[in-house]
This record gives C-alpha cells, sequence and structure tokens, in this order.
C-alpha cells in the first residue's frame, strides 16, 4: 500500500510539473495579456510599463523560474485582471463550482444507477426501451443547447426558475440538469451492461438457486459486482464534468472555476490560469487514485501494487 | 403526494417572487455583460470600468449630463476661476462626506490629483500620459481653494476637471489601507481599488470583481440623494442569459445587446429598448510606414471604397452613424460635420488605384473574431468592397493586437471619446505623440506637429477650430484613419423603469443618479 502510494503521489508530481509548465509556455506564446486588458489607447512607452508592473518583462526563463520559486513558498502571486492573491480570487470561486459538482454528482449517481439496472433488468421489455431511449437522448444533447432549452421553456417562458446565479437553492435546479443529463445517460448506459454481464454469471444462478429473494441477488451479488468498470466510468465522467461545468457556468451566468478559467485564459491573466491548472489537475489525479483505492474497496480481489 | 408537494413548492416560490416584486421599487437591478476586475476611477480608462464610477464618486467640475454638448455644473468645487493661461483656482465645496464618514478636504483634493500626475505607480503615470499631460502642479491655497498649474497653456481646465479620472477619493482612508498610514503606497492603491470610496450618490457596499457589485443610497451625499435604496449590479456575460433574466423579472435593466437581437424585447409589453449612438468610432486603420502602404493615394482610395452608409443599413439596420469627419456632436462648438473628411466615391477610388500604381499585392486586413460588435462581418463587406474596385483583401482574423506590428497593412480598431474635445479621442490616438504615433503606425510631420500644438493649447477657439480643420485636411490628403461609425449602443429594460444612456456621459456610463431614473412601483 505504501509503496503504491509513493509511486503515486511521484507520478503525480511529474505529471503536475509537465502540465503547468506546458500552460506557461503555451499562454506566453499566444499572445500579451496588455492586449487583452487594455487594448485601446495605449502608447507605446505606458505599455511597456505596464509589462513591467506586471513583472512580464523578464525573460520567460527568468519568469519560469521564479513561478516555481514562489509557488514552492506558498506564494501564488497576484491575478493580472484582478489585483488580487490568486489563491483568494480561486477559493472564492471554487465553492460556487464544487457545490454544483456535488449537486450533479448527487443527481448522476441517484438518477443514472437505479436507472441502469432498471434497464438491465426490463431488458427487450418497453420499460428498459423507454430508459434506454431517454439515455440516448441525453447523450445526445449538448450540454449547452440543453442550457439554453431549459432557459427558454423554466425561465424565459414559464418564469418558474431564476436564470442567472447562484443565489438560492432554486438556481442549482437547470445548471444541474444541464450537467448532469450527458453523465446520467452514459451512466445508465455503464450500469446495464454491466449488471447484464454480472446478470448472467453463474454465481447468479448459484444464489438464485440457492433461494435468495430476486432484490438481495441484484443488490448484493449484482450490484456490487457491476459497480467496478461503473466507479471507472464515474472517475472518468468527473473529469469531464469540470470542462463541461466551463459552457453551463457561462450560460447561467455560475461565477464558478470554468468561468474564470476560461476569462483567465481569454485574457492571458497567466498566474490566475497557472494556480487554476495547478489545482483542476491536482483535483483530477486525486479522483484517479480515489477511483483505484475504490476499487480494492469494492474488490478485495485488486492488489494495490506499486506503480 | 407528489402533486401536493410540488404545489407548495412552487406556490412558495411563487410567494417569494412576489414579495421581491414589492420591494423591487426601492432597488434596481441591473445585469450588465462585464463587471470590472477592480475599480479606481484615477487608474480606469476601460469601457467596462467607466459604467460604475458615476454613481459613486464626483469630479471637481460637474456637467448637464441630458445635453450632448458640455455645460458645466459645480461639483465638487462650487466655482473656479482660470487665472491666467496656465492656473485656475477652485473654490471646494465644504461639508461633503465621504462613504466611509470622513470629511472631505481640499487635502483629499490635492491627494486625488497628485496620486496621477506625480505617480511612481505604473496604472497611474500611464493616465497621466493620455489624460493629464499638461497638469503640473496641484496645491491647495487655503482651506476653500484649490490652484492647478498647467505646463502650457490650457484651454481644456473644466473638460479634464470633468473627467472621470479626476473624481476625488478619501486621502487618509487610502494612505491607511496597507502597511505605514502616513505614505501612499502602490499597495494602498491595489487595496484602494477593491475596497473603492467616494463622495457619490450611493456608496459601494459589495464589490466582487469580475462578478457583482451592490450600490446603496449614500444618506450623506451633498447633493440630491439618490433615487434607489439599493442597486445591485450582476454579471451576466451571455446575452441569451441577460436576456432571459430581463423576460424573467430578475433584472430590471440589461446592457450590450446587439441590434439583430432587439425583437425579443421590443415585442414584449412590459419591456422597452432605449438605446443612443455611443460617442466612440469603429475605425479602420491603416499602417502608413509600411512600405506597401506607403502611397498617400493608395490609402485614399481604400478609403473612397468603403460604402459606410451601406454597411450602417446592413450591420446596423440604420441605427449607426456614419460620420463626415473625426467629429462628435459631444464637442460643442468644436462638432464640424462640415468637413467633409470621409467620402465615399469608388470611382474617385479606381482612379486613385491607377495614379498609386496599385499592382494588385494582397492587403492584409487583420480583426479579431468577436472584439468589436459587427467587427468580423464589417471587415468580410470591406473586402468585398475593397474586391469591387480591383483590391485584393486577405482577411487576418487574429486574437493579438497587430496595430504595433510593422507588418500590419490595415486593421480595424475604435476610437472612444475619453473627454468631449477632439483632443480626448481623435488626440488621444493622432496626436504627434499619441497612441498610433507611439506604436510607429504613424508619423507625424512638422507641420502637422505644429498645427496640432496651435490646436490642443490655444486658448482662443476661433484658432482651435481653424487648426482642427486644418489637421483633418491633412488626414484627408494622407489618411491613416477612416471613422466608419458610431454604434448604436442598446439596452432592454422593463417598461416601468425610465431610463436611458445620456449623451453628456463618456461611453457606457450608467447614470442612476436623482432625476436620471425612476422605477414605478408594481
Amino acid at each position: 500500500m505504501l509503496e503504491f502510494l509513493t509511486g503515486r503521489v511521484l507520478r503525480m508530481a511529474i505529471t503536475l510539473w509537465a502540465i503547468v509548465s506546458v500552460v506557461f509556455l503555451a499562454t506566453r506564446l499566444t499572445g500579451n495579456p496588455i492586449d487583452f486588458l487594455m487594448p485601446e489607447g495605449l502608447d507605446a512607452a505606458s505599455r511597456r510599463e505596464m509589462i513591467a508592473y506586471w513583472g512580464l518583462d523578464r525573460t520567460v526563463v527568468e519568469q519560469y523560474w521564479l513561478f516555481w520559486r514562489s509557488l514552492l513558498s506558498g506564494d501564488f502571486g497576484l491575478g493580472l485582471m484582478e489585483r488580487r492573491p490568486v489563491a483568494t480570487i480561486f477559493t472564492e470561486r471554487l465553492w460556487q463550482s464544487a457545490s454544483l459538482l456535488v449537486a450533479t454528482l448527487a443527481l448522476t449517481i441517484g438518477v443514472g444507477v437505479p436507472a441502469g439496472i432498471l434497464a438491465a433488468i426490463w431488458r427487450g421489455r418497453p420499460g428498459g426501451s423507454g430508459v434506454l431511449f431517454a439515455a440516448f437522448l441525453g447523450y445526445a444533447i449538448p450540454n449547452f443547447v440543453l442550457a439554453i432549452l431549459l432557459l427558454l421553456v423554466f425561465s424565459y417562458t414559464l418564469h418558474w426558475l431564476p436564470s442567472a446565479g447562484s443565489g438560492t437553492l432554486l438556481h442549482y435546479v437547470m445548471p444541474t440538469i444541464a450537467l448532469s443529463a450527458y453523465f446520467v445517460a452514459a451512466l445508465v448506459r455503464y450500469t446495464r451492461n454491466a449488471m447484464l454481464d454480472v446478470l448472467s454469471e453463474d454465481y447468479m444462478r448459484t444464489a438464485r438457486a440457492k433461494g435468495l429473494s430476486e432484490r438481495a441477488i441484484i443488490l448484493e451479488h449484482g450490484l456490487r459486482n457491476a459497480l467496478i468498470p461503473v466507479i471507472t466510468v464515474l472517475g472518468l465522467q468527473i473529469t469531464t464534468l469540470v470542462s463541461g461545468a466551463v459552457v453551463v457556468e457561462t450560460v447561467f451566468a455560475w461565477n464558478g472555476v470554468g468561468d474564470l478559467l476560461v476569462g483567465a485564459t481569454l485574457k492571458r491573466d497567466y498566474p490566475v490560469l497557472q494556480f487554476g491548472v495547478l489545482v483542476v489537475a491536482s483535483a483530477v489525479i486525486l479522483v484517479n487514485l480515489a477511483v483505484d483505492l475504490t476499487y480494492a474497496l469494492v474488490d478485495p480481489r485488486v492488489r494495490l501494487a506499486g506503480a | 403526494m407528489l402533486k401536493t408537494l410540488l404545489k407548495t413548492a412552487l406556490t412558495a416560490a411563487l410567494a417569494t417572487t412576489a414579495l421581491t416584486g414589492l420591494a423591487a421599487a426601492q432597488e434596481l437591478r441591473v445585469g450588465v455583460q462585464n463587471m470590472a476586475p477592480w475599480l479606481d476611477p484615477g487608474r480606469d480608462f476601460s469601457n467596462v470600468g467607466s459604467q460604475f464610477y458615476f454613481n459613486a464618486f464626483d469630479p471637481l467640475i460637474g456637467k448637464d449630463a441630458s445635453r450632448a454638448e458640455s455645460v458645466w455644473q459645480p461639483g465638487i468645487a462650487t466655482s473656479w476661476k482660470q487665472v491666467s493661461p496656465t492656473q485656475i483656482e477652485l473654490k471646494i465645496r465644504q461639508g461633503v462626506t465621504f462613504h466611509n464618514g470622513d470629511s472631505m478636504t481640499v487635502e483629499d483634493v490635492v491627494f486625488s490629483f497628485d496620486r496621477i500626475i506625480n505617480s511612481t505607480f505604473p496604472p497611474y503615470a500611464v493616465r497621466k500620459r493620455d489624460t493629464l499631460p499638461n497638469m503640473a502642479k496641484v496645491e491647495a491655497v487655503d482651506a476653500e481653494t484649490v490652484r492647478i498649474t498647467a505646463t502650457k497653456p490650457e484651454p481644456l481646465f473644466e473638460t479634464l476637471l470633468n473627467v472621470q479620472q479626476g473624481m476625488i477619493v478619501p486621502k487618509k482612508y487610502v494612505m491607511g489601507l496597507t502597511g505605514d498610514p502616513n505614505v501612499a503606497e502602490p499597495s494602498d492603491f491595489e487595496a484602494f481599488a477593491l475596497k473603492p470610496v467616494g463622495t457619490g450618490p450611493y456608496k459601494i457596499t459589495e464589490f466582487v470583481p469580475n462578478q457583482k457589485l451592490v450600490y446603496e443610497r449614500f444618506d450623506g451625499f451633498w447633493g440630491e440623494k439618490a433615487p434607489f435604496q439599493k442597486v445591485t449590479v450582476q454579471r451576466i456575460p451571455e446575452l441569451s442569459g441577460r436576456l432571459t433574466a430581463l423576460k424573467n423579472a430578475e433584472v430590471d435593466l440589461i446592457t450590450n445587446i446587439p441590434p439583430d437581437q432587439l425583437d425579443p424585447i421590443a415585442s414584449d409589453a412590459k419591456l422597452k429598448v432605449e438605446g443612443m449612438q455611443t460617442p466612440l468610432f469603429h475605425v479602420v486603420i491603416f499602417n502608413t510606414q509600411n512600405p506597401k502602404m506607403a502611397n498617400p493615394k493608395l490609402r485614399q482610395a481604400l478609403s473612397y471604397a468603403i460604402d459606410r452608409k451601406t454597411l450602417n443599413e446592413a450591420l446596423w439596420f440604420g441605427k449607426a452613424k456614419v460620420p463626415t469627419s473625426h467629429t462628435f456632436a459631444q464637442f460643442g462648438p468644436l462638432y464640424m460635420p462640415e468637413l467633409d473628411t470621409f467620402e465615399y466615391d469608388p470611382a474617385k477610388a479606381k482612379a486613385l488605384l491607377k495614379e498609386a500604381g496599385y499592382d494588385g499585392f494582397p492587403i492584409r486586413f487583420d480583426t479579431q473574431a468577436a472584439y468589436y460588435t459587427n467587427g468580423l462581418l464589417a471587415a468580410q463587406a470591406i473586402q468585398e468592397m475593397w474586391g469591387a474596385v480591383g483590391v485584393k483583401t486577405q482577411l487576418n482574423v487574429t486574437e493579438q493586437w497587430t496595430g504595433s506590428e510593422p507588418s500590419m497593412m490595415a486593421r480595424n480598431w475604435s476610437n472612444p471619446m475619453y473627454f468631449p474635445d477632439p483632443a480626448g479621442s481623435f488626440g488621444i490616438m493622432w496626436a504627434p505623440t499619441g497612441n498610433s504615433a507611439s506604436e510607429g503606425r504613424f508619423k507625424a510631420d512638422e507641420a502637422y506637429s505644429a498645427l496640432w500644438e496651435k490646436f490642443r493649447y490655444s486658448t482662443d477657439l476661433a484658432e482651435r477650430k481653424q487648426a482642427y480643420a486644418g489637421l483633418m485636411q491633412m488626414i484627408k490628403n494622407d489618411p491613416p484613419v477612416l471613422p466608419l461609425y458610431q454604434p448604436y449602443e442598446s439596452y432592454g429594460m422593463k417598461r416601468s423603469l425610465a431610463w436611458r444612456p445620456l449623451p453628456g456621459h463618456i461611453p457606457y456610463v450608467l447614470d442612476f443618479r436623482a432625476g436620471r431614473v425612476t422605477l414605478a412601483a408594481r
């Protein structure tokens, strides 16, 4: 276990270094923040002065060295746009995104897994086809289209739900649905397939022969074994969820991390972007680690060997 | 059971909405496309920031915003007198209080200007250079009088003491924000921009950079009290989001509606559209210093070939304004539409191309994809119009600012009016030391520079007018710029809201002061 974790942490550090370095260089090669932050009417001398004020007059190598040096001493720097510590800017947004993410995950698992089980049990029956059809729709519709559709129906026309911001619980309804639809659909299909595989296993017949109730057979023997691929998929989906949130956050004026990072990319706000990518990448890597660990919990046969 | 539950939830939700509705006349809710990343009138030059300062800050000299031409009014200064061509003395209003409770003194006035004109803090130094380059010294004469001294004779004292950058901020508060409370450190200015304090009718009670701004009525305001107890400004970046929030009665007013999206608002009996031709030009610029573009006849031809009236009809439904010269109605006596600096004449264009010996080399036209409303469409139309007179155009869609690249040939840009004088729009961009010259795409010769000096610093109005006409003639003969149109800026709002953008402000100002806005209670 210890060996496994050390290997993972080492790999994680290398991955993070690579990701942040790529972002660091790529954003610097594709534009200068001054063109995006002060697009109009800045004379050449003022331009130089502002570039120096942001510390961007140093060579890229120097900036790179300074970035890692201050990062390792816990100083993440100030945003170029918002002159505040990037950690503050990010944290302010993080809980907004995190709360949406939790709601989305809850809806995804709460609806996706049971619907997947039902689709497996009802295989070949109209109910099963219905669930699959709904899942197909959810899978096919891009989240921004669904988001706009929801807005059109529930805010624009019916006036039932608030459309912009994140003030109340009602504000969560549409963004959560828009974000979950794809993942619910994916989960339904994966759960169904995994269940179907498991249902035809010998031990299921044995369980039936033992005289267990159908409910116990499905939940105890079926679901538990079907969960492994489902957890893998879920882990992968969480990372997709982060990128999916970007669009949905913009449509619903949700001041989250996605919106922040897109803004920072467009304006080349390097410090915000570097910190944001570092955090998001860490989160993704940690989720993957958590997935691996969960395997072991669900299936004792999985051994955690060193990387 | 489920039905009952749903019903209860819905009733509760509706009740909450109804309650908010009752309180609405006390509160104004605004949905904007962009929220500022920080708020300090002194260092800001942006279209986003300028929306928000006028409600919370006062300049020394006020202005009747309902009129395009400048009609000066007392502001923080109650009266003023130009004592010499380079000096003005102002009587400072007594009994003015800042939002934090400090009373305002001449010290604050001196500090507010000093932080810009004698600054080592780059964001202020930059503003001195573009807005207040002629201001040399600000001093307190006595407890009620401030004297401002310019380097060269200054015909624009009133205009310059009305600008947003000269709005008054509290010295003691700013200096006390970080570090030594007796020294104005850069970190004080950074901190102020997150917790701004002014003397205006609204105080800023909540500011979340790039997200949200809340104003509340400031009962200690020296003038007529603000009409709303509270104004909430929320960023809703997507147009569909803003339209929905307005339709759904989550906000009372929304900004930045493109001309082809007005229908959903105009067709709703509960809503309406207000708009104005903004004192800002979308322009085409030429790199006069690129050898390929050096011949003035070529640039004249390119200018004559653009049918701006058709652009206006097609892209702005005729609501924008096609200018005859680089001039705005806001210039008052210096508004000179009669100059006819820019015209459409394709026959002349063809003749000039021949004279210039244009051999069919492609002209690169740079444009951002989405920065200016209709910017890319206009660029495509211009490509066609140039094609019609035989010029090959290569559209270069890029996110980069190419204005300082020697290889730039032509591109789109904008020339806003930063203050109501040709010096505050044409001058910022095209003065001999202005933006374009410093970026190397425009070079003023001696005659131009001499004429510019006369225009900028003569204290004789007739002489200034004549000099500006001369400058425009030079621009016509050797064109570095073609103003396409003044865009039409539209706002959507509840029908019960009486508000509109005012011609006396710089572009995009959201003025919610007394007499400027009312919202009928429902």
